[in-house]
């Protein structure tokens, strides 16, 4: 057996003893694509959330020795371990799901960790039950045309509205610290734009260059354009290099959607790092 | 000492507060200039507080009855707090702008734990214009209350811990430098936000880093350089056990409480299997 059967072994015998009707594996593991640093991630299905109390009991037994939890009005979460490998079990009502599905089709739904939970079902493999599941997937095969104009609309918000040039002035002078964070923000609605435009559901940015290799409208070269922003040492270069690749990102949205002013602030911030 | 470029920003400032009209109950300097750190890229913050709510096309007309020119708006529309840019004699300004119901809420829910860079800026607000809030404001945030640092303190510990620390072998994995930064910038984000609550100081905006820790008096050694050497590490797993070590530091700086407890043990693991 490889990492990955083991995983998908441990992760049914986990299932097989939780008391729970619908038990659903998302993550690495459900998508065939796990590691030796990869973990387990299962999705019980429950008509009313257990307290927490009651959850570590539950994955006590599955044989999870809990070290994390949390409650929230969405979800109960506790995570532990199995002989050394990291297993998170979420308690969801399915209703909360359905909620999120309506949500996202009507275009309001743009949080980015809801949104990953979508394209956790969207890819989930069933345990235990599955009916459920099966009527998410089916949903989700769409991609909402409201969706996508929302996300790329919240995606461009912050490109305009203040002035360009002393803006990046001040991006550039600062610490790397500050310098990291313009990157990322941007790098990171450069990436749920290119998802929504694709209509893809988005999800966690690990295994990037497989991920936008997966992606059919990209600007050219973007996982390695990102890799440089990266790791450049010097400020403006990347910037420069972080800037160009939303200006291309934006370009490939159609007329459909008002990007004007995106465009033309981003035209103004390369040519003030060139 | 004011730098001179803090000085003549001020006094753009004082001209632009003066020029603005009665319904507008208070003026704020706030940024860099308000602290006297203003240089050549910086521009001009300042609150307002208006007596009365606003429209956007309200805001728009009283800064530029005020004298700014080429107006604009950035950030979340609908909402109270109307944000509008544009220039003075050259000079990029940005005004925010606050009804009166609204801000005293606001310093409300600053005082209850709400993370906002604005308690920072009203702490360090200068007063240009005023109906006595900004006094007012600035004694009640003169007691950072105890309670919102252990809770701050705890809940930025909270990820430390979250799963085997085997896990974090997964932001490493070759290629996956966008994660691991993701990572790091997460870590250092709570990594400050310990030492501000620790210190029982508002948290600032993230600019000038270096400067603005430097006063701080409870504080890993070399916080900012280690954090700037995590993020330029080149090498993966060394960047790694750069920003783990310094939150291993910070959380022993910090009083103990379930999550900081935990982190401590979890952090000396994962400092382990990255040596």
């Amino acid at each position: 057996m490889n990492r990955a059967e083991e995983l998908r072994a441990l992760a049914q015998r986990i299932a097989d003893t939780l008391p729970v009707d619908e038990v659903v594996l998302t993550g690495g593991v459900s998508r065939g694509v796990a590691d030796e640093w990869s973990d387990l991630e299962l999705l019980c299905l429950v008509p009313a959330l257990p307290p927490l109390e009651q959850a570590e009991t539950q994955a006590r037994v599955a044989g999870v020795e809990p070290t994390t939890r949390f409650g929230s009005a969405e979800i109960t979460y506790v995570a532990g371990a199995h002989e050394g490998t990291t297993v998170e079990l979420v308690w969801v009502e399915p209703a909360t799901f359905d909620g999120f599905i309506d949500r996202a089709f009507a275009g309001e739904l743009l949080d980015h960790s809801r949104l990953r939970g979508l394209e956790a079902l969207e890819h989930g493999v069933a345990l235990r039950g599955g009916e459920r599941l099966a009527a998410w997937q089916r949903r989700l095969a769409e991609y909402p045309d409201r969706l996508r104009e929302q996300l790329i609309l919240d995606a461009i918000d912050d490109w305009g509205g203040y002035p360009v040039a002393a803006y990046l002035r001040q991006a550039h002078r600062d610490d790397r610290y500050s310098l990291v964070r313009v990157v990322l923000e941007v790098t990171d609605d450069v990436l749920r734009l290119l998802f929504a435009l694709n209509r893809r559901w988005e999800r966690s940015w690990k295994r990037l260059p497989d991920l936008l290799a997966g992606l059919e409208v990209a600007p050219p070269d973007a996982a390695e354009r990102i890799a440089s922003a990266l790791t450049t040492p010097e400020a403006r270069e990347a910037l420069r290099v972080t800037f160009e690749l939303a200006r291309d990102a934006v370009a490939l949205v159609g007329p459909e959607i008002e990007t004007d002013r995106a465009r033309a602030w981003l035209d103004e911030a390369v040519a003030e790092l060139q | 000492m004011a730098t001179a470029r803090s000085e003549e920003l001020r006094v753009v400032a004082q001209r632009v507060a003066d020029a603005l009209p009665s319904e507008v109950i208070e003026v704020v300097l706030t940024g860099s200039v308000s602290r006297g750190m203003a240089d050549e890229v910086s521009d001009v913050e300042m609150l307002l507080v208006t007596a009365e709510p606003l429209e956007l096309e309200e805001a728009y007309a009283i800064a530029r009855g005020a004298g700014l020119e080429d107006l604009d708006t950035w950030g979340t529309q609908g909402v109270p707090a109307k944000r509008v840019s544009g220039y003075v004699e050259r000079e990029p300004f940005e005004l925010i702008m606050w009804p009166r119901d609204f801000a005293e809420a606001e310093l409300d829910a600053l005082l209850a734990g709400k993370l906002s860079s604005a308690a920072d800026a009203l702490a360090h607000g200068v007063s240009l214009r005023t109906s006595g809030l900004l006094a007012k404001w600035q004694q009640r945030l003169g007691d950072y209350p105890e309670e919102v640092a252990a809770a701050r303190i705890e809940e930025a510990a909270l990820p430390w811990g979250g799963f085997t620390p085997a896990g974090l072998l997964t932001v490493i994995r070759p290629g996956e430098r966008l994660s691991l930064l993701e990572w790091m910038l997460d870590g250092a984000v709570r990594v400050l936000r310990i030492v501000y609550a620790v210190n029982r100081v508002w948290e600032p905006t993230t600019k000038r880093l270096a400067m603005r820790v430097e006063r701080l008096a409870v504080k890993p050694d070399r916080l900012a350089e280690r954090i700037t050497e995590a993020m330029t590490e080149p090498d993966l797993r060394r960047a790694l056990a750069i920003m783990t070590e310094l939150q291993l530091d910070t959380v022993r700086l910090a009083p103990d409480g379930p999550n900081v407890v935990r982190a401590r043990r979890w952090l000396e693991d994962a400092l382990a299997l990255l040596a």
